[in-house]
């Protein structure tokens, strides 16, 4: 298991407030990156690997708004948790920033409590999905180096037919698909059927996540 | 009846034609009797002869058109004198024509220059007299009467010895009999019936006094070693008295008395003028009087004169102050060293004290304290310049109350040019001052109502503006508390924290004073202001309003420009209310291209130039007009007074509000002026 990040992105106008919530984030421990606009953050993570953190973001802003940037990223299909801090939200904006996936919505004068909790929550959730992520990636991986006809027997295996009934409907022999089967099991790095029942459901339930550009 | 009233009139002209013929020749043959009697012993011609003095006294006292009858009165009376006396008719005659020749010289002469009566009243009026009547006619005449009696060769005298005898002798006559039948014609009679009985006091004693010396220093003194000729002087204090207090007639009088007094003592041989050869004494008598007469009769003249003159302008004096006092304004006068000397009755009315409290500079007492060094800078500068000012002040009525007056003063100058003072009207402006005052306040009201409506507007920026510092506060301060639960506390940080807090404080602060100003602040007081900073300041706080419009605020407000006669808030209404207006103008605008230019600039030296340009939908020419109308509004929240309440708010500061539209750009540019400070300042 990978150490947790405990990176945090901060992005507010306002110099004096960016400067407060970053000494109050950095006090409790974490790594903060702050930022003066939404496109100046776009540019930078843009440019550097994604890793687990999260983002602290002001609705209202020059340019970018904070809202305008959720959605950027929600396109974008990136893991990054995001905290709205803002002096003015109303019902409608908290409703739509929480329906697009913000782990949280704080008013503005914010309290630490509520900040480094909602924080503590969204690193937590960008570890789990960047692990998350990590391990459906290694399961693509072992997917891929399957051949076709292992990835057929793999499909109907777990599909629950018998070995006979795989070759019956692969037009082979049972001893054929045995062998498949041991590669699988092989390939695809389980120990037990059960796991790979598992494993496979997660391959089809899942798209595949790409960082687009 | 017309014809009855005519009738009488023709009847009375008669009468008095009758009368004057009559008058003239009693007067005639009295004076040619007094004439005779004043002949000194052992000499022929008389030292004084009236006659020719009376006709031309009666000439002056009647009109042109009746000279005849003044001459056809004195002929019989002419006649019966010579005749008595036994000379040839041939010579009566010629000196009949000869005396007649005098007295109508004298008179057509004295006519060309003097149209009134003949009242020696002036120094103007004795020289003519004297020059024409005195000198002149008696000198043409004696020629004419000496070629006459050459021709008749009457008592075989010569030419000269003739024209010598008589010229004196009728100067004489004319400088003392004329004036006294004229003044007493014309003014004497009037006098004694009109003047009360203590009146005559004065003239009585000094007729006395010198009927007393005259016959002392004429008759009873005697010539001799023991005569001093000091004595003649003697009359002269009275005949000064009399020049000097009673003016023409109380000289005339007087001389009259003299000339006759010597004389007559010289007649009966009494006085000095007895002691050499008849023909001597007469001449030296002669001298005598006419030396004395012409002064008395200049000094009366020129004391008639100097007492025309002080009438005159006691007159207008009094004149003018019952015109001053009668007056409705108030006027004031001052003199050459700048103090009041003078207030009128509704100045005093006003303020309820007396001349004698006011004069001097006692009236600035009711001077409201805070107009006292204004009005009296102004006064003093114009003062010495010379220059008319006018100014408004207060001034305290006699209930205690200030008043409001224009007050006006205008440099006098007397009839020469010299400076002599100041003379200043007032007006009460009071109930004017008040309704300018009302208007001023109902404006201000009016302005502070839209502000505090647009206030209102923006209230939710502005709660984020103050929001902003709030949490950087209370962020920094939990950071604080954490950094400070550690061991060890990181005390730098700390620090750093409070001055950060410190500053977040003053920030919220500063934004609490700006709305504070802008809602309280009621009456425009002008002040001289950097524009550019008071500009700057309340785009500062519009800061949030422009980022919930999405909208960009261009500022170019330059620098080094002269400060400004301003009030701040008001100007910054209006500059808040012409960014609001270019928000809402933008609002149909993609968001990333909403911009809005503002800038100052110098266009003229007395006056600095704000614009503020959206890039919005513009405004038509019809839209233009009305925009500045009150309650024209294009936004369904809005009061419609905005336009028209700030260009009200430009015009008191003096300058100018307006817009332009181009065609080639897109929105609309507002422009606005605003003197600066010195034009203001010299313009007040």
């Amino acid at each position: 298991m990978m150490s947790e990040s405990r990176t945090v992105f901060l992005v507010d106008d306002d110099p004096f407030v960016r400067r407060a919530l970053t000494r109050l984030i950095k006090s409790a421990g974490y790594t903060v990156q702050a930022f003066a606009s939404a496109r100046d953050f776009l540019a930078y993570w843009r440019a550097t690997d994604e890793g687990p953190a999260c983002l602290a973001l002001d609705v209202r802003m020059p340019g970018l708004s904070g809202l305008d940037l959720q959605h950027e990223l929600q396109a974008a299909h990136t893991l990054l948790p995001i905290i709205f801090v803002t002096g003015h939200g109303d019902i409608p904006m908290s409703v739509k920033a929480m329906k697009e996936g913000a782990v949280d919505f704080l008013p503005k004068p914010v309290k630490d409590k509520d900040l480094l909790r909602a924080i503590d929550q969204a690193l937590t959730r960008a570890n789990h999905d960047h692990a998350e992520r990590r391990e459906l990636e290694d399961i693509q991986r072992r997917v891929k180096s399957l051949t076709p006809r292992e990835r057929e027997v793999m499909t109907l295996a777990v599909g629950c037919l018998l070995n006979k009934q795989i070759a019956f409907e692969l037009g082979t022999v049972e001893k054929t698909v045995k062998v498949h089967r041991a590669r699988v099991m092989e390939k695809m790095e389980v120990q037990s059927f059960a796991e790979l029942v598992r494993i496979a459901e997660r391959v089809k339930n899942r798209p595949t996540a790409q960082k687009s550009e | 009846m017309l014809a009855r009233v005519k009738t009488k009139r023709k009847m009375e002209a008669k009468t008095r034609s009758i009368l004057i013929g009559l008058l003239v020749g009693i007067a005639y043959y009295l004076g040619a009797m007094v004439g005779f009697a004043l002949t000194l012993p052992t000499h022929s011609v008389s030292t004084l002869w009236p006659p020719n003095a009376i006709v031309l006294a009666f000439l002056l006292l009647e009109p042109r058109q009746s000279y005849w009858l003044v001459l056809l009165g004195a002929f019989p009376a002419h006649l019966v004198v010579q005749l008595q006396s036994g000379v040839p008719l041939p010579m009566i005659l010629c000196w009949f024509i000869s005396n007649s020749s005098e007295a109508l010289i004298g008179a057509f002469c004295l006519r060309r220059y003097i149209t009134g009566p003949v009242d020696f009243s002036s120094v103007r009026c004795v020289l003519l007299y004297v020059v024409f009547a005195a000198l002149l006619a008696p000198f043409l005449s004696s020629f004419l009467d000496a070629g006459f009696v050459s021709l008749v060769g009457w008592k075989e005298q010569t030419y000269w010895q003739v024209w010598l005898t008589r010229f004196p002798s009728n100067v004489l006559a004319a400088l003392a009999i004329p004036p006294v039948i004229l003044l007493w014609a014309s003014r004497g009679v009037r006098w004694l019936r009109g003047a009360p009985w203590h009146r005559y006091l004065e003239p009585v004693f000094i007729i006395g006094g010198l009927i007393v010396v005259s016959v002392l220093v004429f008759s009873w003194q005697t010539a001799g070693a023991k005569t001093t000729p000091a004595s003649l002087y003697l009359p002269l204090p009275f005949l000064l008295w009399a020049a000097m207090r009673c003016g023409a007639a109380g000289a005339s009088t007087t001389l009259l008395i003299v000339v006759l007094g010597s004389i007559f003592g010289a007649a009966n041989g009494g006085g000095p003028f007895v002691s050499a050869s008849a023909a001597d004494n007469v001449f030296s008598l002669q001298i005598f009087l006419v030396a004395i007469s012409l002064p008395i009769m200049f000094l009366a003249g020129l004391v008639e004169e100097q007492r025309e003159k002080a009438k005159i302008l006691s007159e207008s004096e009094a004149r003018f102050r019952s015109m001053a006092n009668s007056a409705p304004a108030l006027i004031w006068m001052s003199g050459l060293d700048g103090r009041f000397n003078f207030f009128n009755k509704a100045w005093l009315d006003l303020t309820g004290r007396t001349l004698r409290q006011e004069l001097g500079n006692g009236w600035a007492e009711g001077l409201h304290p805070e107009d006292f060094h204004r009005f009296f800078e102004k006064y003093d500068s114009s003062f010495s310049a010379r220059e008319e000012f006018s100014m408004e002040h207060r001034l305290r009525k006699h209930d205690g109350e200030y008043s409001w007056i224009f007050n006006k003063g205008v440099p006098r100058f007397a009839s020469d040019g010299t400076f002599v003072g100041y003379i200043g009207s007032a007006i009460d402006i009071t109930q004017r001052k008040e309704a300018e005052t009302n208007l001023q306040q109902e404006r201000e009201q009016l302005a502070r109502m839209t502000r505090v409506s647009t206030m209102g507007e923006l209230a939710a920026s502005l709660a984020h503006e103050l929001n902003q510092p709030l949490t950087a506060i209370l962020a920094n301060a939990q950071a604080a508390e954490r950094l400070m639960a550690a061991k060890p506390p990181d005390l730098e940080e700390v620090g750093a924290i409070l001055k950060d807090i410190i500053e977040d404080n003053n920030r919220a602060g500063e934004i609490i004073w700006r709305m504070r100003a802008l809602i309280r602040k009621e009456n425009i007081e002008l002040v001289s202001l950097d524009l550019p900073t008071v500009i700057r300041d309340i785009v500062t706080l519009l800061h949030s309003e422009a980022i919930l419009h999405n909208v960009r605020i261009r500022l170019d407000l330059g620098h080094g420009f002269s400060p400004v006669c301003g009030d701040r808030v008001h100007l910054q209404q209006v500059v808040l209310n012409l960014l609001l207006n270019a928000f809402d103008a933008m609002k149909d605008v993609p968001a990333n291209e909403r911009e809005i230019q503002l800038w100052v600039m110098a266009e003229s030296d007395d006056r600095l130039t704000v614009g503020v340009r959206d890039c919005g939908t513009g405004i038509t020419g019809e839209t233009l007009d009305k925009a500045f109308e009150p309650f024209y509004t294009t936004k369904h929240d809005g009061l419609g007074m905005g336009l028209a309440v700030s260009r009200s708010i430009i015009e008191v500061h003096g300058g100018e509000l307006w817009a332009e539209c181009s065609d080639s750009k897109p929105g609309a540019t507002f422009y606005f002026t605003v003197p600066v400070w010195r034009s203001a300042e010299s313009r007040n």
